[in-house]
């Protein structure tokens, strides 16, 4: 497994999903699956920990884009934090920030979302 | 009297409305036969990498000449006339523009000697090849298949009837472009226009890989295309691609894009970058700046806070636009193909006078033998030189005597 998701449920609507490894075409769908899980479960405020993730590929980019497109028609959104390199980078050549909040850290993205 | 060669082109134009498609070299080598010369077409594959001759009764088919170590490759690299031995003519052919192989024309007498060939006049009739080849191509198969080395993937084939020729110049500007691996691409498009005083273009990158992508980035490119031609403008065009996108995929699939419209008046130039490398501007071979600005989202993910960004070219100016799989094209050991290494690409061939197409070909090959075996995306360039001696440079012209 190159991409593993740890979930940490901060409140009733906001969880983080943290994730470890490389994000591509293959590996994505494990944080899809945990992604389900958890707005089946209530979360409309959902936050990627991005800290350990080395690389995310246009598929991982895509994803993330689909999951803005979910949480905002639950009337929800996405927040992504801290990510690093060639992730940022990534997120910086698609415009991520257009649509989604990019912070610096969990923390800053976790207080974005519980407001 | 009739000229024998307006005899000739008559012979072919007259031939060529029942015309099947694997009959068209020996129509030719027959016309060119009453002429006292002998005529053999070379196609160049969708690689860029050989020249195939066609078949035509009464001989034996060559085998495929490396463009670059022959002179028939080296007629088509500089879209100029080379002489061979025994008299020999490589006479490059295109349509249009857009290079499709070469003519051989040969003395049917091998003591003439190759200075008593009418080359203008072989110029002219390879130029008509060029036309009727790429009008015979739809007809069957044959003609594709002879540009073919391998099979190619239902993806790819989709995308290759989508594209426009790969080369299209007018008096003031060049456009021009290379895809690869050329049998399995499936992500990445391109599309131009060059209308009036306008010249527009679009590069594409679908997201993921194979048949999926090859409809994103169908779905893209007819919507741009479509939205285009009605007569809208820039950010319409990515809207109308929004949509077709959202309606197709309605989990959301993006594609990444760059649309561009240069004013070959004024040389004042629109863009928008739907989350896509940004184009870089060269000028005197040099890069001057990657262009930052008329950012929004990929298509497929409407964005109604866009702001179409301008710029000034100056004459001799190139627009290049590429994929992220030219500079992310990676060895085994994970060195990257990277920025500098492309620009410094486009230096060198630049200060060598080549063609637009022969500077991307170039690029292009680069690029796969940069990757090595490691397995590659989708690899595109796409180049707009606004010169007018850049578009004299795509255009057959005299031999180099």
């Amino acid at each position: 497994m190159i991409l593993s998701v740890g979930t940490e449920q901060v409140s009733d609507a906001v969880t983080v999903l943290a994730l470890t490894g490389e994000m591509d075409r293959d590996s994505s769908d494990v944080l899809g699956e945990a992604a389900d899980v958890v707005l089946h479960g209530g979360c409309t405020q959902l936050v990627l920990d991005l800290s350990r993730l080395t690389f995310c590929d246009s598929s991982g980019l895509n994803l993330m884009f689909r999951l803005h497109r979910r949480l905002a028609a639950l009337g929800g959104a996405l927040y992504v934090a801290a990510a690093q390199g060639v992730v940022l980078r990534s997120i910086e050549v698609v415009n991520l920030s257009r649509a989604v909040g990019v912070h610096l850290t969990v923390a800053d993205a976790v207080s974005a979302a519980s407001v | 009297m009739t000229d024998p060669w307006f005899a000739a082109i008559q012979e072919i134009l007259d031939a060529a409305h029942l015309l099947r498609p694997d009959r068209l070299a020996g129509t030719i080598a027959d016309a060119a036969a009453r002429l006292g010369l002998r005529t053999r077409i070379w196609l160049v594959d969708y690689e860029q990498v050989r020249l195939h001759a066609l078949g035509q009764p009464g001989s034996e088919t060559p085998e495929p000449l490396p463009i670059g170590a022959s002179l028939a490759g080296r007629a088509f690299a500089r879209v100029a006339s080379i002489r061979g031995d025994g008299g020999r003519w490589w006479v490059p052919m295109v349509d249009g523009t857009d290079r499709l192989g070469v003519i051989e024309f040969a003395p049917d007498d091998p003591a003439r000697s190759g200075d008593d060939l009418p080359l203008a006049r072989c110029e002219l009739l390879a130029g008509l090849a060029g036309h009727l080849i790429a009008g015979l191509t739809s007809r069957g198969d044959h003609l594709h298949r002879a540009r073919r080395t391998q099979p190619i993937t239902p993806a790819a084939e989709l995308l290759w009837q989508l594209l426009p020729p790969l080369t299209a110049s007018c008096d003031q500007a060049v456009v021009s472009a290379v895809l690869q691996p050329c049998y399995e691409v499936g992500g990445d498009g391109f599309d131009y226009a060059i209308d009036g005083d306008t010249v527009q273009l679009v590069i594409l990158d679908a997201v993921g890989k194979g048949v999926a992508a090859g409809v994103a980035c169908a779905v893209a490119l007819a919507a741009v295309r479509a939205a285009r031609r009605n007569g809208r403008d820039l950010a319409d065009q990515a809207q109308a691609a929004d949509t077709a996108l959202s309606e197709q995929f309605p989990e959301g699939r993006f594609v990444t894009a760059v649309l561009a419209e240069l004013r070959l008046d004024t040389g004042a130039l629109r863009y928008l970058n739907a989350g896509h490398p940004e184009p870089l501007l060269l000028r005197s071979g040099r890069l001057v700046r990657e262009l930052p600005e008329g950012r929004r989202l990929p298509l497929g993910f409407d964005d109604p806070q866009i702001r179409v960004a301008e710029e000034s070219l100056e004459p001799g100016d190139r627009l290049l636009l590429y994929t992220d799989g030219v500079t992310e094209a990676h060895t085994r050991g994970g060195e990257r193909f990277g920025l500098e290494r492309l620009v410094d690409l486009v230096e060198q061939n630049a200060a060598a006078g080549l063609p637009a197409p022969e500077t991307l070909r170039r690029l292009a090959h680069a690029v796969v033998e940069h990757q090595g075996a490691a397995p590659g995306d989708d690899a595109t360039l796409l180049v707009l030189e606004w010169s007018a001696a850049a578009a004299r440079n795509t255009v057959p012209e005299g031999g180099q005597r």
